[in-house]
């Protein structure tokens, strides 16, 4: 994980899932983006918190003492951005 | 107790009901309500009503409950056959529908349809506080959910129905409930009747709209009392606007409520009032649980809440309540035992001093309120040249509550396992609905196959 950020790691699966399963092109992903105006439901984020565990090992939202439930993009990366730096230490 | 006698009691004006577009008042319930009064042909029959919109099936609910002999909840989004499977078993005399092309009246000898189209066909004749016709005790036919098998009938009273509903209204904030569930089922004709019988406030959701825009509404509207599954709530805490919910009271039910969702709950909403509820439309409202915990303290077993029973069995839970029907409607037997309690079909287990879910004995999968028979998917799985044998089971998910996941054991070894990997959820994809394909799939060499020649499935 040297080489890419989480928020690589996360825009990338998030296009794989996307085109598998709306079979078009994903939409560019911004900060403010509502995850569920993004074109990928609820099933769709479901898959990509599972590929996001298979790949890296990280499942922040099992993990979290307060759980929690992120609208936008970037609320989504930055609760993946706290469970490496919290795991890094 | 019937629907109209609390409603007489509240001022004319008063609304009642509201949607994006219409609204019912006090008034307007009374005149419907008078109308059926005076319609011979409502009295004593077996009426069935099946409506897209809620506003309308709300006033025929306050209409005939009391009026007719039996009164079936037919949802709309049923498949055709479906629907006129269950009119027949419920020998329904009458239907009153939004929809009546789509029903062809030939299928049942009995069989009359009444369109209700918009008209809200006042009389001029007010009737009264106290002018109700002495009503009679109305059975409420509600169709199972049906999921993963046909739908059954059960028949319930309204008493059985309303055994939980709390009708003081309470002081100060006055409460609004939010209705997101269709009207026709279980879980949404609790809260309609939460709603008519507290005299509070219902908004009902646009539901050809996303969820989204759904919240939006409710947020603008002032909706301060919800009930969604655990999987709907996820989805909630998901859109922008839930944050402005001003939310008092937050019901769970239909699944089992896990520690992430109560708690999650409990942060954006500190000061509303958490109930999970644990409920069948077989056995009526089981009981809920207002801890914030998940499952349900280990003293329900020796004194169940509200007058039910509860006991483990074989590891599952089994439930007596009080006026429940030992049959479904077309006579086929409930999972009864010998002493009267239904068998529930969850899996629990007790745990410091706590009994928790584990998932149904049937090895279903629950992806969202969307079950899944993991066999199902095994056979697909299975069809696929290069599988030689294959396990899909649950995977807990903190949006879903479940996905499906598998293994799989191949009969050669590819060069590229990732390209495979691909391949075999893409062809999954044009084989099964979506929540039906695995999310991740896992090579293995071998899977246990027990003595019976079956998959292992508790890893």
């Amino acid at each position: 994980m040297d080489s890419k950020t989480i928020r690589d790691i996360i825009q990338q699966l998030f296009q794989d899932v996307y085109r598998e399963m709306a079979e078009s092109e994903p939409p560019l992903l911004t900060d403010d983006t509502v995850l569920l105006e993004s074109g990928l439901d609820s099933l769709g984020f479901a898959i990509l918190v599972a590929r996001l565990e298979e790949e890296t090992g990280l499942d922040p939202f099992s993990q979290m003492a307060d759980a929690y439930y992120p609208s936008t993009f970037s609320e989504f990366v930055s609760v993946y951005e706290k469970s490496v730096a919290s795991g890094s230490h | 107790m019937d629907l109209i006698s609390p409603i007489l009691l509240l001022p004319e004006d008063k609304v009642l009901v509201e949607s994006v577009n219409f609204c019912l008042t006090v008034g307007c319930l009374r005149r419907a309500y008078a109308e059926s009064v005076r319609s011979e042909r409502l009295l004593d029959r077996r009426v069935g009503i099946s409506f897209r919109s809620a506003l309308p099936a709300v006033k025929a609910m306050v209409s005939l409950g009391g009026r007719a002999k039996e009164l079936l909840l037919l949802p709309a989004s049923l498949d055709k056959h479906v629907a006129l499977d269950i009119l027949s078993t419920a020998r329904t005399e009458l239907l009153i529908t939004d929809q009546p092309t789509s029903l062809p009246a030939i299928a049942i000898p009995t069989y009359e349809s009444i369109e209700a189209a918009n008209s809200d066909a006042s009389l001029g004749i007010a009737c009264q506080p106290g002018a109700a016709v002495a009503p009679i005790e109305t059975d409420w036919l509600l169709a199972t959910s049906g999921t993963t098998a046909r739908p059954k009938l059960v028949k319930h009273s309204f008493a059985s129905l309303t055994r939980t509903t709390k009708t003081s209204s309470t002081q100060g904030i006055e409460r609004v409930w939010g209705l997101l569930y269709d009207h026709a089922r279980f879980a949404g004709i609790q809260v309609v009747l939460q709603a008519l019988l507290s005299g509070t406030k219902l908004l009902v959701a646009p539901q050809h709209e996303p969820l989204n825009k759904q919240i939006d509404y409710f947020a603008r509207q002032g909706c301060n009392c919800l009930s969604a599954t655990p999987s709907l709530w996820r989805k909630i805490l998901m859109c922008p606007s839930h944050k402005s919910l001003p939310l008092l009271q937050i019901t769970l039910g239909g699944e089992a409520a896990d520690g992430a969702i109560l708690s999650a709950l409990k942060n954006t909403y500190p000061t509303a009032r958490i109930a999970h509820i644990y409920a069948s439309t077989e056995a009526g409202v089981g009981f809920s649980v207002v801890d914030g915990l998940p499952g349900f303290p280990i003293q329900y077993l020796q004194c169940g809440p509200a007058g039910i029973q509860l006991k483990i069995s074989k590891g599952r839970l089994f439930i007596r309540a009080p006026q429940m029907h030992s049959s479904y409607v077309n006579s086929d037997k409930m999972p009864i035992d010998e002493d009267g309690f239904i068998d529930t079909g969850d899996e629990v287990i007790e745990q410091k001093g706590r009994v928790n879910f584990l998932g149904r004995s049937s090895g279903v999968i629950n992806v969202g309120g969307d079950k899944v028979h993991p066999e199902y998917v095994e056979n697909v799985l299975n069809s696929h040249p290069q599988v030689a044998l294959s396990r899909v089971f649950a995977k807990a998910n903190p949006i879903l509550g479940n996905l499906v996941c598998a293994e799989v054991a191949l009969k050669t070894t590819p060069l590229d396992l990732a390209s495979l990997k691909k391949e075999m959820i893409a062809f999954c994809r044009k084989k099964l609905k979506p929540y039906q394909v695995p999310a991740t799939i896992k090579f293995v060499e071998t899977l246990t196959v027990n003595e019976t020649g079956k998959i292992q499935r508790n890893s």
